[in-house]
C-alpha cells in the first residue's frame, strides 16, 4: 500500500505544479491583473492578508458563525431526523419543509435571512437552512436502515429504551451523520462566505472579500479565496480523522 | 416427574396477500415442554416452527388458546444469525445483555467466565467483523448463557456451518448447559443435531400444525457421538417410521416465516 499512496501524492503534486503554469501562462496572455493575477501576485498579496491585523479577526469570525450553525443544524437534525424515522407523522410534517428548503434558491434564503435578522445572524441562519436538509435526509435514510435484526435481538433481551437508542440506534446512523458532515461542512463554509458578502457583518472574510472586490483589487479576492479553500481543507481532513476514529470497527 | 410447560389449545392465523386469505398455521395445537430439558421441534420448512418460538417468547400473541407456565418467563435467545452489534467488542457484546442487571464487578466476573468456556478469553477485545462465522456464533451461544433467563429458543442457530464447526459449537452448547439446565427449545431440521441435543423432539407437520411424532433420546449425553452409533440407529428408526407415514408437505413457506 505505502508506495501507491506516495505515487499519488506525487501525481496530485505534479497537478498542482502543472495548474499553477498553466495559470501563469494564461494571466501573462491576459495581461491585466485585475481580470486575472498572476501567481506572484496573488501569493505576494496573501502574505500581505495573512500579515494584517484584520486577517485573524475575519477569519476567526467566519469559522465561528460557520461552526456555530453547523453544530445547531447537527443537532437539531439529528434530533429531528431520529425522532421522524421513529414516529412517521413528524416524518410526513416535515416531507414537505424539507422540499421546499432543498430547492428554494440559497439566494432567497440569503436575502429572507437579512430581512429577519441582523448582519451577524443572518448568515448562521442561511448556512442552517441550506445544510439542514442535506444532513436530515442523510440521517432519516439512516434511521430507515437500521438492521430490523439486532432491534429484535435487542428487544428479546429486554434491554432499555434509552439504552437501544444509544447502543443501537446511534451507532447505526453514526456512518450517515459523518457522511453528510463531510458534505455539509465545506457547504455550510461556502454559503457563510457567501451570506457574508451580502450582509456584510463589521470583519469576516465575506466583508474582505466584498472590499477587496470593491477596490478592484482581484489578486485580494485570489487571496481570500484560498485563506477559505484552506479552511474548508482543514474542516474536511478534521472529519476524516473523526471517521477514522469513530469507525475504527469496520 | 418434570415440571413442564403446556401449550394448549393454541390457534394462530396469519393474513397472506393483501389479506384476502387466511393461512391457518395452529389451530387447537396442544404440545407440552418439560423444564430443564433440551426440547427439539422439528419438522418441514413452513409448518410454523418459528412462529411457535415467537409464540412462546411473547413476540407474538395466540388468537386463542393457552400457554401455560410461559408467563414472565424471561427468555434468550440464539437465531440463524449471530446478531452481534458490529461496534461493539467480543467482550462488550456480551456484557450488552447484563448491564443493567447487575453490578460491574460481578458483569466482569461473568463474562470473563463465558469467555474462556467458549474458547474466545483471547478474543475480547476483538471486533465481530474480525472473526469467523463459527467464533461469532460462539459469542451469541456466551451471551445467551449469560443473560439469566428461565428459557432459551433456538432457531437453527447451527444451520450451514461445515461438520467439524458445528460439533464443537454443540459441544460448547452442552458445556454451558449442563451448567444451569434451563429449558431449551431448540428448532432444526437436522436430524443428528436433534440426537444430539435432545431430550426429548417433536416432529411437526402439516397446515395447520400436528404433532407427527413425537419421542424421547433416552441414550445419556456422555454416550452420544454426533451422526454415529446408537444415534446413528435411532436416526434410521425415525426416518423409516416418518416415510410410511403420508406426510403432508407444507405450502406458503413465505408466510409463515
Amino acid at each position: 500500500m505505502k508506495p501507491s499512496i506516495s505515487k499519488d501524492k506525487r501525481y496530485t503534486l505534479g497537478a498542482v505544479l502543472f495548474l499553477l503554469i498553466l495559470w501563469e501562462i494564461v494571466s501573462r496572455i491576459v495581461g491585466a491583473g485585475i481580470l486575472l493575477p498572476r501567481p506572484g501576485e496573488t501569493w505576494k498579496e496573501l502574505v500581505q492578508i495573512v500579515g494584517s491585523e484584520d486577517f485573524w479577526p475575519a477569519v476567526i469570525g467566519t469559522t465561528t458563525r460557520s461552526l456555530i450553525g453547523f453544530s445547531l443544524t447537527l443537532f437539531t437534525a439529528v434530533l429531528f431526523a431520529v425522532t421522524a424515522g421513529l414516529w412517521k407523522p413528524l416524518y410526513y410534517l416535515f416531507a414537505p419543509l424539507v422540499v421546499i428548503t432543498k430547492a428554494a434558491p440559497p439566494i432567497s434564503i440569503i436575502l429572507l435571512a437579512l430581512i429577519w435578522l441582523g448582519t451577524d445572524k443572518a448568515p448562521v441562519l442561511v448556512g442552517f437552512l441550506v445544510i439542514f436538509p442535506i444532513i436530515y435526509t442523510n440521517i432519516v435514510a439512516g434511521v430507515d436502515n437500521v438492521d430490523a435484526k439486532l432491534i429484535e435481538m435487542a428487544a428479546m433481551y429486554r434491554i432499555r429504551r434509552l439504552r437501544r437508542l444509544s447502543e443501537i440506534y446511534l451507532p447505526s446512523i453514526m456512518p450517515y451523520v459523518l457522511a453528510a458532515c463531510s458534505t455539509a461542512l465545506g457547504l455550510n463554509l461556502r454559503v457563510v462566505i457567501m451570506a457574508e458578502v451580502l450582509s456584510q457583518p463589521p470583519i469576516s472574510m465575506g466583508t474582505s472579500l466584498q472590499s477587496a472586490r470593491i477596490f478592484l483589487n482581484t489578486a485580494g479576492v485570489f487571496a481570500w479565496t484560498m485563506v477559505a479553500i484552506a479552511l474548508a481543507a482543514l474542516f474536511d481532513y478534521s472529519v476524516s480523522f473523526l471517521r477514522k476514529k469513530l469507525e475504527a470497527w469496520r | 416427574m418434570h415440571k413442564s410447560l403446556q401449550v394448549t389449545n393454541l390457534t394462530k392465523e396469519f393474513n397472506t396477500t393483501q389479506g384476502l386469505n387466511t393461512l391457518k398455521v395452529y389451530e387447537k395445537f396442544s404440545l407440552s415442554i418439560p423444564e430443564n430439558k433440551v426440547t427439539c421441534i422439528m419438522g418441514p420448512s413452513g409448518c410454523g416452527k418459528t412462529t411457535l418460538l415467537n409464540l412462546v417468547s411473547g413476540l407474538l400473541k395466540p388468537d386463542a388458546g393457552e400457554l401455560k407456565g410461559f408467563d414472565g418467563k424471561t427468555v434468550s435467545y440464539l437465531f440463524q444469525e449471530p446478531r452481534l452489534l458490529p461496534w461493539r467488542t467480543v467482550w462488550q457484546n456480551i456484557d450488552f445483555v447484563i448491564k443493567d442487571i447487575y453490578p460491574k464487578r460481578q458483569r466482569e466476573e461473568i463474562v470473563s467466565r463465558y469467555l474462556k468456556m467458549v474458547d474466545l478469553h483471547d478474543f475480547s477485545h476483538y471486533w465481530p467483523g474480525r472473526l469467523s462465522g463459527g467464533m461469532k456464533q460462539r459469542v451469541s451461544i456466551a451471551r445467551a448463557f449469560v443473560f439469566p433467563s428461565d428459557m432459551l429458543l433456538m432457531d437453527e442457530p447451527f444451520k450451514g456451518l461445515d461438520l467439524q464447526l458445528k460439533i464443537s459449537l454443540l459441544d460448547s452448547f452442552t458445556a454451558l448447559w449442563q451448567q444451569d439446565l434451563r429449558t431449551v427449545i431448540f428448532v432444526t431440521h437436522d436430524f443428528d443435531e436433534a440426537l444430539y441435543l435432545g431430550d426429548h423432539i417433536y416432529i411437526l407437520s402439516g397446515l395447520p400444525a400436528n404433532v407427527n411424532k413425537s419421542l424421547a433420546v433416552t441414550i445419556p449425553r456422555e454416550e452420544r457421538r454426533y451422526g454415529e452409533g446408537k444415534l446413528k440407529e435411532q436416526k434410521e428408526e425415525l426416518l423409516a417410521g416418518l416415510c410410511c407415514r403420508q406426510e403432508q408437505p407444507c405450502v406458503l413457506a413465505q408466510a409463515i416465516s
